[in-house]
């Protein structure tokens, strides 16, 4: 039991620099290695679904990393509130971003500009 | 037996004074002709001649891009112009005139360039953590340039600290070069170089593209305004302030050059100066100059130093 309710809490948790990459890149995988776009589709899509599914709050922590790129950002955001609606997407994330607190402010608004632009 | 070792002696010494009167001829040659190759050997010998051949340019006397912006630009046009019009690959570049490289001319400062020039250079500038030119083609390397700016932070900080913001300044610049500032998908190159003086650490980040001035995307009337009413000064400033919007024309693209600004405005790095096309921008006093050379491309100069805000964090 207890090492079923630990999988069930890591599954609802990605901490970008040790899942995906300390490093992360550009917008597009046309741009390079570990861009926002390979972060989308290869793990926040699915990590957000299940989270989803499971009727739980998916927790994105961005310490830890190199630093982040706008595009990057706001690429997997964008193409995440697109694919499941903005309001659903602020709703059911809860974002960490103890050294660069401005970042939370930006990513929400990278997910209404899905609404605006849809 | 004994005959044919004879022989061979023989002819041995026929080929040795074959030899010995082709080099006294040579020798009488050169000296006739006051040549500098005597004494020289094969490989200089080569190299002179490749010398002989190539056309020749002189670094000018300050090769600065950020303090005497038009003699470097001057004799980089002249480079891209041989580049360009001539079928010649050989380029002889006499530093003999130049008497000050700054940190951002191009590299080619106290960097391991100067393991590769002959004559007398100082022990100091042949052992350095400087970067000369860091390249990338097509694609945003932030793996490599990671280790990089740690490496900046601890000569300011004294520890390799992580930096984001620089780090995510350079990756934009990355992605700017690979995805706006070429005609053609083929061979979007940009350069790097990391001077590091004590705790005051310089980057100079170029590539050669067509400017931002060209690359923008100008609504209608802003695309007529730009032909009649602003200059390039004023499209440039307004592109920092995030006035235009990305080429791609998406609402969620064209904050790169405002983040650009944005991290000289909060103090993240000091000393900012963008070249493209024929303006100088610097933006510590907030001032442009129109340039007498233009550039095809855009440089991007800033420092980091302990007046600017670090996290400190490993």
């Amino acid at each position: 039991m207890g090492i079923k309710y630990k999988l069930h809490i890591m599954e609802q948790f990605v901490k970008i620099s040790k899942d995906f990459s300390p490093t992360p890149g550009a917008r597009y995988k046309t741009d390079g290695k570990f861009s926002g776009e390979e972060f989308y589709n290869n793990i926040l899509k699915d990590k957000f679904r299940n989270s989803i599914d499971q009727g739980n709050i998916l927790i994105i922590d961005l310490d830890g990393t190199y630093g982040f790129a706008t595009s990057f950002l706001s690429e997997a955001f964008y193409r995440l509130a697109t694919d499941f609606g903005p309001d659903n997407v602020w709703a059911n994330i809860k974002l960490i971003s103890t050294e660069e607190p401005y970042l939370i402010d930006e990513i929400k608004e990278y997910i209404y500009d899905a609404q605006v632009q849809s | 037996m004994n005959q044919k070792r004879l022989k061979v002696k023989k002819h041995q010494r026929s080929v040795q004074l074959k030899a010995l009167k082709l080099r006294r001829k040579r020798f009488a040659w050169l000296k006739s002709k006051n040549r500098s190759a005597i004494g020289r050997n094969i490989h200089q010998r080569q190299f002179d001649d490749v010398v002989k051949q190539a056309l020749h340019l002189t670094v000018p006397t300050n090769f600065s891009i950020r303090n005497h912006p038009d003699e470097a630009f001057m004799f980089i046009a002249r480079l891209k112009n041989i580049a360009n019009h001539t079928k010649t690959r050989n380029v002889h570049i006499s530093l003999r005139n130049c008497k000050y490289i700054s940190n951002g001319a191009i590299a080619l400062e106290k960097s391991g360039f100067f393991n590769f020039v002959y004559g007398n250079v100082s022990e100091e500038n042949k052992q350095t953590i400087n970067t000369i030119v860091q390249q990338g083609i097509n694609v945003v390397e932030p793996e490599i340039i990671a280790p990089l700016v740690t490496q900046a932070m601890k000569s300011v900080w004294g520890a390799p600290y992580r930096n984001q913001r620089v780090q995510s300044l350079l990756i934009e610049l990355m992605a700017n070069s690979v995805n706006h500032a070429f005609k053609t998908k083929k061979d979007r190159r940009w350069y790097l170089s990391i001077s590091h003086d004590n705790d005051n650490v310089s980057f100079t980040f170029i590539d050669n593209g067509q400017g931002i001035c060209k690359t923008l995307n100008l609504k209608f009337l802003d695309k007529i305004k730009s032909l009649y009413l602003f200059s390039n000064t004023e499209i440039i400033s307004a592109a920092f302030d995030g006035k235009f919007g990305s080429r791609t024309k998406e609402r969620k693209r064209g904050r790169g050059l405002p983040n650009v600004k944005k991290c000289f405005s909060e103090n993240y790095i000091s000393n900012l100066v963008v070249i493209t096309n024929n303006i100088y921008y610097d933006f510590k006093t907030n001032s442009t100059r129109k340039l007498k050379y233009e550039f095809d491309g855009t440089c991007y100069y800033w420092e980091l130093n302990i007046n600017c805000i670090s996290w400190n964090n490993l």
